[in-house]
């Protein structure tokens, strides 16, 4: 406890410069998408997992294996398919012959890694999706009658494609809420993909290097929960989370749970760190009440029919609230 | 203990003292303006206790947040001082390293800084106003307003209103209704015989008068008129007469008194 405590400490003193140079070297490798990166840097302070929302090519798988690389993390793919199994995922039994004798090995299956990036999970099988997020969950898989404990840390970074939904399986709300964070990954402006295509097209490329290791990130994730939060700002989270169970709000069919306040606390801690602060303000709350809420919120049919969005309800929300 | 919770108990008894001190300087501006308008209305002057009294019970009975009006003078301890101050029995690295910053910024907070010098020199200037207004009604014997009086005369002006605006008690007598509604001043003259006219000096009349025939008429002799309540004329109104005994004339009363007796004689 006390290596770890000094270790915290160590981390703490230059957490500053950490996050300086962690963004320093992502902006080799990404062109912008600095809210994006943020924020799966937030999932992975927080000890979390995430859901990833974008259109092709707009450059999510590297964004998760560049961060990996940075993190010195285990990173592994699992591409969805309607035919992907759950031993696909989780690993599975082979038989071995040695000695002339056939032994039964277990082969772990991608989920044993750091970082795993599922793309686009709603085109796995319902069956298919319920191992992965079993794992996401317990952090350990069940295969026979054995069970194997995942990596530490671990991190789940799905993929969805807002187009082309024709014979997907959407996941339902309740596992839904098992990603802290949705994260709307956008189109680069115009001068983004200029340079997108100056750096692509042209001869050298740019490496990556290590710059926190797995410890240091574990002591992060610790020192992300002890980031203090006032009780005013606590109540202010509780409060944006409870507006939107209300009944007498005409666009929401179904509001979040408690575990989006817990979520949205977090979120804050660590953002709050991520941006050299020792306390959680209002603006952090606030920063982070769209990436919690606009996977929990289910709108009336009225509203979506109207075209509106989660943000937009999430938004309206913080501003009555003051 | 952290450090930032002493300077934190210190500076609440400084803000609680420059509390007692605006509040104390208000009620005794607010107990000089309300003596000296009372003063000025001939009003007694111990009601002027009552406003700055229920002032301090308003001031007493209102809750001041602490790190509101910490926060409001120094904007770098907006969030920080009250999440400092929850997460005080907390100790980590990070709780330490917030209450070392909010202890330096709160040494940095002098005083001074929750004091509004403006409205102290304002408040006293206009204190020294109305004691030297006091001063000055009394040395250069400036007779006050006499709202008493005045609230009096009102009312009796008013009084008057409703009174002579009722029907007048004239009544009939004999075959007559005395007055006509629409008789003119020179008619009037004419069955009446010319007005009354009475000069009376002074500046303050009473005047009581008995509904009957008639108008009264005030007017100021000096060349400017002021109002005056005039009462309505007595509705004089000749009307046919009615053939009773008493009304009668005398010369008719003659002729048939002559012919009754003629007829007497002759039967």
């Amino acid at each position: 406890m006390g290596e770890e405590q000094a270790n915290d400490e160590r981390v703490y003193k230059s957490v500053g410069d950490t996050f300086a140079l962690m963004f320093r070297e992502l902006e080799q490798v990404i062109v912008g998408q600095r809210e994006v990166v943020e924020n799966m840097i937030i999932t992975l302070l927080c000890d979390s997992h995430a859901l990833l929302e974008g259109y092709p090519g707009l450059g999510k798988t590297m964004m998760v294996r560049t961060l990996a690389k940075m993190m010195d993390l285990k990173f592994s793919r699992i591409q969805c398919t309607p035919d992907l199994m759950p031993s696909d995922i989780t690993g599975t039994y082979i038989i071995e012959e040695h000695d002339g004798k056939k032994v039964f090995r277990f082969e772990p299956g991608p989920v044993f890694a750091n970082i795993l990036l599922a793309d686009e999970i709603n085109r796995a099988t319902p069956k298919a999706q319920s191992a992965l997020l079993e794992a996401m969950q317990e952090r350990q898989v069940t295969v026979g009658n054995s069970t194997y404990l995942l990596n530490r840390p671990f991190f789940v970074l799905a993929t969805q494609n807002p187009i082309e939904m024709e014979g997907t399986y959407p996941l339902p709300e309740a596992q839904l809420d098992r990603f802290m964070l949705k994260i709307l990954v956008r189109y680069p402006a115009f001068s983004e993909e200029k340079e997108i295509v100056n750096r692509y097209t042209g001869e050298a490329k740019e490496e990556i290097r290590k710059i926190i290791d797995k410890e240091t990130l574990l002591a992060l994730q610790r020192l992300t929960r002890q980031v203090p939060i006032s009780e005013e700002a606590k109540a202010h989270a509780i409060s944006i989370v409870s507006a939107t169970r209300d009944k007498e709000n005409s666009q929401i069919e179904y509001g979040a749970s408690p575990r989006a306040s817990i979520g949205l606390v977090l979120a804050a801690k660590a953002r709050a760190l991520l941006h050299g602060r020792n306390f959680v303000s209002r603006e952090d709350i606030h920063a982070m009440a769209y990436p919690v809420l606009r996977h929990r919120i289910i709108l009336t049919f009225d509203a979506e029919r109207k075209g509106i969005t989660q943000d937009e309800v999430v938004k309206a929300i913080i501003e009555n609230m003051g | 203990m952290h450090e930032f919770l002493k300077r934190l108990n210190e500076l609440k008894w400084v803000l609680r003292k420059i509390r007692i001190f605006e509040v104390l300087l208000d009620s005794m501006l607010l107990l000089i303006f309300s003596s000296l308008l009372l003063f000025a209305m001939n009003l007694p002057v111990l009601y002027a206790f009552a406003p700055p009294f229920g002032y301090l019970l308003m001031q007493v009975a209102k809750r001041r947040d602490l790190f509101k009006s910490i926060e409001s003078k120094r904007e770098e301890l907006r969030e920080r001082l009250e999440c400092a101050y929850d997460n005080s029995k907390k100790d980590n690295i990070v709780v330490r390293s917030l209450s070392e910053d909010v202890a330096a910024l709160l040494r940095k907070t002098r005083h001074s800084f929750f004091i509004d010098e403006r409205k102290i020199v304002i408040k006293v200037v206009a204190m020294v106003l109305f004691v030297f207004g006091f001063v000055f009604i009394t040395f250069m014997n400036i007779k006050p307003l006499n709202v008493p009086d005045l609230a009096e005369e009102a009312a009796k002006q008013i009084a008057q209103r409703e009174t002579t605006s009722a029907k007048p008690a004239g009544g009939i007598l004999g075959a007559f209704e005395i007055g006509a509604p629409n008789q003119t001043q020179e008619a009037a003259r004419e069955l009446f015989g010319a007005p009354s006219v009475a000069k009376i000096e002074g500046e303050k009349i009473t005047m009581e008068l008995y509904l009957g025939g008639g108008e009264l008429n005030v007017r100021e002799t000096k060349a400017e008129q002021r109002e005056f309540l005039a009462s309505p004329a007595f509705p004089a109104e000749a009307t046919a007469a009615e053939t009773y005994a008493e009304n009668v004339p005398e010369k008719h009363e003659k002729v048939v008194r002559q012919y009754f007796e003629q007829v007497a004689k002759g039967g």
